[in-house]
Formats: C-alpha cells, structure tokens, sequence
C-alpha cells in the first residue's frame, strides 16, 4: 500500500498479518485504524450517516459565511468536490498552512527535485528549519542515507548535510562528520544571499556555500520559500500533511476563496480531515461540521459529525507527494464511505 | 508546597514542535493515554533545570496572563536553555503565546477534556 502517515506517501508498506516499512507515524496510522473512531453524531447525540449528512446540509443553507477547512489528508477527488462545494455556496477555503512556497513552486518560480532525483544526485542537502527526523521519519532514509545512480559512496562521503533551526533538533544531532549545524536568527536569510553572490557571510554559511560548488546538484528541504533557493540549487517542500501539496494544486485548478479563521466572522465550519482545536486560537468557537475517520477534539464539541474513511488505508484516489509526484492509493481495507461520496451527497443536497 | 512554588518559577520563551511520536499517538486516540503522556509535556535544557531546581519527571504548571496548564517536565538538551519547547497541540494553542512562566506544581497533568471544557465555557 501507499502510507498516508506523512507526504512521504511510502510506497514500500506492506500490511499483511504485520504491518512492514512503516515509519511509526504510518505504523500507528495502521495498526490503530479501529481505535477511537467516528460515530454520526447531531448535538452530542448519536444518529445514523444519513441523519448527520442531512443536519450537515440543514446547518450550511441556515448559515451566512461558512469555511471549509482542512482537505489536507483528503485525497484530490475530495478536495476538488469540497471546492465545487465551496464555490456553490460562496464559502471560504483555508488548509491552514502557509501558502507562499506553494505558491512559487506552482507558478514554477522555484525549481523542485523529486525524492528520487535527490537520492541519486543530490550532494548538499539543507534542512531548513525542518526536523524531518521527526515530521517525516522515512524522508531521510529515502534521500540522504541512500544510495543513488551518482552518490555511491554513502552519506559520509558523497554529501554534505546542513541543518538549520533555532533549536538542536534530533536532525541537528546528525550533523556529525561532513555536516554542519546552523542556529537559525533573523540575518541568516540575508547572509546565505550575500555569500552565494561572493560576499561575505559568517563562517558556517561560507563553509555550506564553498560545498555547493562540489556540486550542480544541490538541494534545500523547506517549508517556506527562500530567495537564494534558485541559486542554491532545489527545493523539496516538506509540509508533513499528507496531501497539503494537492490542496494547492486544486485550489490552482478549480478557483477559490481563501480565508483565514481569525480574520474572518464565520458562523459555520465544515472541517475535513483536520482538527482546527488543535491548531487554531480560537476566541469565539462557531458551529462546526467535522468529517473525520477519528474522533478529534473539535469531533467532541461539533453540531454534526460525519464519520470518514482513512484516505489511502480504507479507500482509494489520487494524493500528490510533498515534491508534486501524482500517488495512486491502494487501500488494503475498504470502507462503504469516504470523504468524496459525503462531499458529493452534501453537494447535491446544496 | 508555597514556599518552593515561589522559589522555582521561570519566565521562558515558548518553542512549538513536532514530535514524531507524539503524533503518531494522536493518530492512535486524541482522548487515549499515551497521547496525554507524549502530548502533556514541556522540555526545558538540564543546566535550566539545575540552575532554577527543576526535577526530570515533576509537575509543572505553565501560565500565561490568562490561562494556565499542568504538564510533566522532560529535561532534554534539543530545547535551547533560554527555552522551553512543548508539542504543538490543544495544548499550546489553548495557550497561544510566545511566553510563559513555569512553576512547580503538585498533581495530575492537565487532560484534553479539561481544556475542551474551558473553551466551550469561554
């Protein structure tokens, strides 16, 4: 199967009577899949799907400026239903994540590598406040401790690894032999400018642009855009939600309204997939509709709940991986119903 | 007990990250056991600890102007010492700071439904 723990999107994971190569986020997204799941709910009471999708449906027409948040474990077919859905009733999109690097990769402003172009070519990899030991655990066994077509030498000798955040993270810890850790400050940015164009910069930021020139291939694993990224070689974004690249894609595609929760006056939210009480300050809470496989915090104080499928483990579709290769899921178990056929049956019923 | 309240109490800079069990345990169960004990923690750097008389394992409580929590303290050296580094959760956005002040505190760390019913109140 492909593992939907992370946007990694490992196509290696095996799940028979064990579950095999999965990293221990996917290994808990599999092995838990029973755990703590999703009942149709309509003010704290149970219901039936039906019932639920109905009150869902009631909820939305009675409401004047509605968000559609989350899609980011959804899979593209959803995601394009949900912004139809978004469209038909003027309400406002938001995956909760920034949208600046998406952006330039999109419009090809930045050049992008594939996991597999940096595992075969790649010499220096900068991890840009990004601890992908912890966000995305198979990352670095895919790319950097791999052996390519033009890196066979291993790590230690056939690349260079830099690691820069504000914190010795567990990545920072590897910075060993052939590696540097950089703490993160405000100047960095412009100091990394200054010395890619043969000025001066701290010591550690030469020492990192002196290595680039080893290579034509060089590479920055990032979440935020960076504008020396051009000159320092590729990009590869590295937003663990699993499918938060085709998000943007879609939202590309298909059009839409951005909002953010904290700038708008929603009254209504239709969470997919996501659990904004984990994320977002919230002051004053709204009604909230939440689709999820899971219970999740926001679950416990919605107006309606839906349960889901598990993208990828219970039901199939198409996922794009964090450096923008199309994934076709192969789920092992199958669900009656996932987050397209609710989307779809809340659209009609719109 | 208000006596060392008073002596160990630290104004830090709050850090959010993720941590990579931790998250597998919130895609296990929100409301489970293993998620309030990966999740209900704060790290602060051991010469922090040492120097203020904070205990690996002890109770703190971590407050804001308005809000407060209690979580277990790790000590661990990724969190820089002038820091203190927590999970990003239903815990650090019900905070939602940049700065907290910890103290030592007796009892149980704070459950996701405790939290959860503070914001539905509010």
């Amino acid at each position: 199967m492909i593992c939907t723990g992370c946007s990694c999107l490992c196509d290696d994971v095996v799940v028979d009577e064990k579950v095999r190569h999965a990293c221990r986020i996917g290994a808990s997204l599999i092995l838990n899949r029973n755990v703590a799941r999703a009942e149709p709910m309509v003010d704290g009471r149970k219901t039936d799907l039906d019932s639920a999708i109905e009150s869902a449906i009631e909820l939305l027409k009675d409401s004047n400026k509605v968000l559609i948040y989350g899609l980011n474990y959804s899979t593209l077919e959803a995601q394009r239903i949900a912004m139809k859905l978004a469209k038909k009733i003027d309400a406002y999109l938001d995956n909760g994540l920034r949208y600046d690097l998406a952006e330039k990769l999109l419009d090809g402003e930045v050049r992008i590598a594939t996991l597999e172009d940096v595992r075969d070519y790649a010499y220096v990899m900068m991890f840009w406040m990004f601890d992908a030991h912890n966000e995305m655990p198979r990352l670095m066994s895919r790319t950097y401790y791999a052996r390519g077509k033009k890196r066979q030498r291993g790590y230690e000798e056939d690349r260079f690894l830099v690691v820069v955040d504000v914190r010795r993270s567990h990545t920072a810890m590897l910075a060993k032999k052939n590696a540097i850790f950089i703490e993160y400050d405000d100047e960095l940015i412009k100091e990394f400018e200054t010395a890619i164009r043969g000025g001066l910069a701290r010591r550690e930021v030469l020492k990192v642009v002196g290595e680039l020139k080893k290579s034509d291939f060089n590479v920055i694993f990032t979440r935020e855009f960076l504008p020396f990224a051009n000159e320092f070689g590729y990009i590869v974004p590295t937003i663990p939600q699993t499918n938060a690249m085709g998000f943007y894609k879609v939202l590309r595609e298909e059009g839409g309204k951005i909002g953010r929760l904290e700038e708008l006056d929603i009254d209504t939210i239709l969470v997919v997939g996501d659990d904004p009480l984990n994320d977002l300050p919230l002051n004053a809470i709204p009604n909230f509709i939440v689709i999820d496989p899971k219970v999740s915090f926001t679950s416990k104080i919605a107006r309606v709940v839906i349960p889901s499928a598990i993208s990828g483990l219970e039901c199939g579709g198409t996922m794009l991986r964090c450096d923008l290769v199309e994934m076709k899921l192969k789920p092992p178990f199958k669900s009656e119903i996932d987050d397209v056929e609710i989307l779809k049956r809340i659209l009609r019923g719109l | 007990m208000r006596f060392a309240r008073f002596l160990k109490r630290l104004e830090l800079k709050l850090l959010t990250y993720r941590d990579g069990f931790q998250v597998a345990s919130a895609r296990k169960d929100k409301f489970g056991e293993e998620f309030v004990e990966r999740t209900a923690i704060i790290i602060i750097h051991p010469n922090t600890a040492k120097t203020f008389g904070f205990k690996d394992g002890q109770i703190i409580r971590v407050k804001t102007k308005d809000r407060s929590i209690r979580v277990r303290l790790t000590l661990d050296e990724i969190a820089p010492e002038n820091c203190a580094l927590m999970p990003k959760s239903i815990y650090t956005n019900y905070l939602n700071t940049s700065t907290v002040v910890v103290e030592a505190e007796e009892g149980e760390v704070t459950k996701p439904q405790d939290i959860l019913n503070e914001l539905v109140i509010t």
